[in-house]
């Protein structure tokens, strides 16, 4: 009989980390003019984001674990737990978290959750921390069950999902410029990321990547950062509520209203939930795809060009 | 770690670093100094909807902005510009130094205009319940 492998929190013993290096980018940023933007009251938005995360994790955690466990034991091999399959474990629960991350963006449901970490025009170290309160409603975690199939054990994929965050918390940062050629091929860095905070039409929905960006580059998501366009930070409409509740629950309440309107059909309700973030039964409303065909007709010269392949023109 | 400790910690280290950034305040507020410059945000925010004609209010936070779908207000957030085109007229309350504009926008619940004119205070109101003459 095998006992089960403990690992430790590694994101709670990063959190001292965390609180250094947002102490110094804001000290840089003051000092320099230059690196990024702090607002006090949007970096406390963030930070209080960040401890509901950690509280929610506390009080729906044991859900996910439950499901895992549950999962476990249909599982087809054990493979252990030896450095190489923490190595791999890190490897495909990055993948795992490209696809769970990329639904984000592409399902109002999963959506419902994540927009909260894309509500802040700022992008500081903070913006890292400005993390879900709502993630265990969105059922992402059924992305899991291939990995716990083929024998990896719950506590490493948590273990090295904890490593994930840890590593994506300082890409969000406007401090560092580009990192060197061959670390930007393979590695996420906060050039990439911050194209995927951009509410540019060009930026949207582009650079799901967690800690390696060969899965955007692999899937056809990558868009690079360019010089010749800034990114402007936040959601296609922005929030006007510092208000951490209103931060965390706008969307869900966003979802139900549409569900609940009066004369739609019962697909229409289903796919105010589940159709990408901006559907409406009506097209009254903009999903990324039409905000970039609209981009288009408005610049026809963008044709082309970095996160506008593909895409007609629509006025 | 004790769970009520580590709750002192964490309220005591956000309230921390609000005041370290309150103090060193390292970007400043954004203010809307001339039309262009407020067209050109509202037009970056709403592309579908470009700004008509604008009225700037006192102190530069707040711009009310006509379009040909109907008034849409745009104002200084901190650092930053959120807007709203309003399909449906706000709700208008005239605190006697400006007005409150209460949206029925769950992200934007309210804003107030600083606006001590009471002429100023009528003008806008006009336009955003649609009923300038």
């Amino acid at each position: 009989m095998s006992t089960d492998p403990s690992y430790p929190n590694v994101v709670d013993f990063a959190v001292p980390g965390f609180i250094a290096l947002i102490l110094i980018e804001l000290v840089w940023i003051t000092v320099k003019h230059r690196g990024g933007r702090y607002e006090a009251r949007d970096a406390v938005t963030s930070l209080l984001m960040g401890a509901g995360n950690v509280a929610a994790g506390l009080i729906f955690g044991f859900i996910a674990w439950a499901f895992f466990m549950w999962v476990w034991q249909f599982r087809l091999f054990d493979l252990g737990a030896s450095l190489g399959v923490i190595l791999l474990a890190l490897v495909l629960d990055d993948l795992r978290y490209y696809w769970v991350h990329r639904f984000g963006h592409r399902i109002r449901w999963v959506w419902a959750s994540h927009v909260n970490h894309h509500s802040s025009q700022h992008y500081n170290l903070t913006t890292a921390l400005r993390q879900t309160w709502t993630g265990t409603f969105t059922l992402m975690m059924v992305v899991r069950v291939p990995l716990i199939l083929i024998g990896i054990h719950p506590a490493i994929l948590v273990f090295t999902f904890g490593l994930n965050l840890i590593y994506q918390f300082w890409i969000h940062t406007e401090a560092i410029g580009k990192m060197p050629r061959w670390f930007e091929a393979v590695m996420n860095t906060p050039s990439h990321h911050r194209v995927h905070h951009g509410r540019n039409p060009r930026y949207l929905d582009a650079n799901y990547a967690g800690i390696f960006i060969i899965w955007d580059r692999l899937f056809g998501t990558f868009v690079p950062e360019l010089e010749e366009e800034t990114v402007e930070y936040g959601l296609v409409r922005n929030l006007g509520t510092f208000n951490p509740l209103r931060v965390a629950f706008h969307e869900w309440i966003g979802i139900f209203r549409d569900i609940a309107r009066p004369g739609i059909g019962l697909k229409a309700r289903l796919l105010y939930a589940i159709a990408p973030p901006g559907w409406s039964h009506d097209g009254s409303r903009d999903t990324s795809d039409t905000i970039k065909a609209k981009y288009l007709a408005r610049h026809p010269e963008a044709a082309g060009t970095p996160g506008l392949e593909g895409i007609s023109p629509k006025p | 770690m004790p769970l009520t400790l580590l709750l002192v910690f964490v309220v005591l280290g956000i309230a921390g670093i609000f005041l370290l950034i309150r103090a060193l305040h390292p970007t400043p507020d954004l203010t809307f100094g001339d039309a262009a410059q407020a067209s050109a945000i509202w037009d970056r925010q709403n592309p579908d909807m470009p700004a008509r004609k604008l009225h700037i209010a006192p102190g530069c936070g707040h711009v009310l902005v006509e379009t040909d779908a109907g008034p849409g207000l745009l104002w200084a957030f901190g650092a930053d510009p959120v807007s709203r085109l309003f399909d449906t007229a706000p709700q208008l309350v005239d605190t006697g130094r400006g007005l409150t504009l209460i949206t029925h926008d769950f992200t934007a619940p309210k804003v107030t205009i600083p606006l001590a004119d009471a002429a100023s205070r009528a003008a806008w109101a006009a336009i955003l319940t649609g009923q300038e003459i």
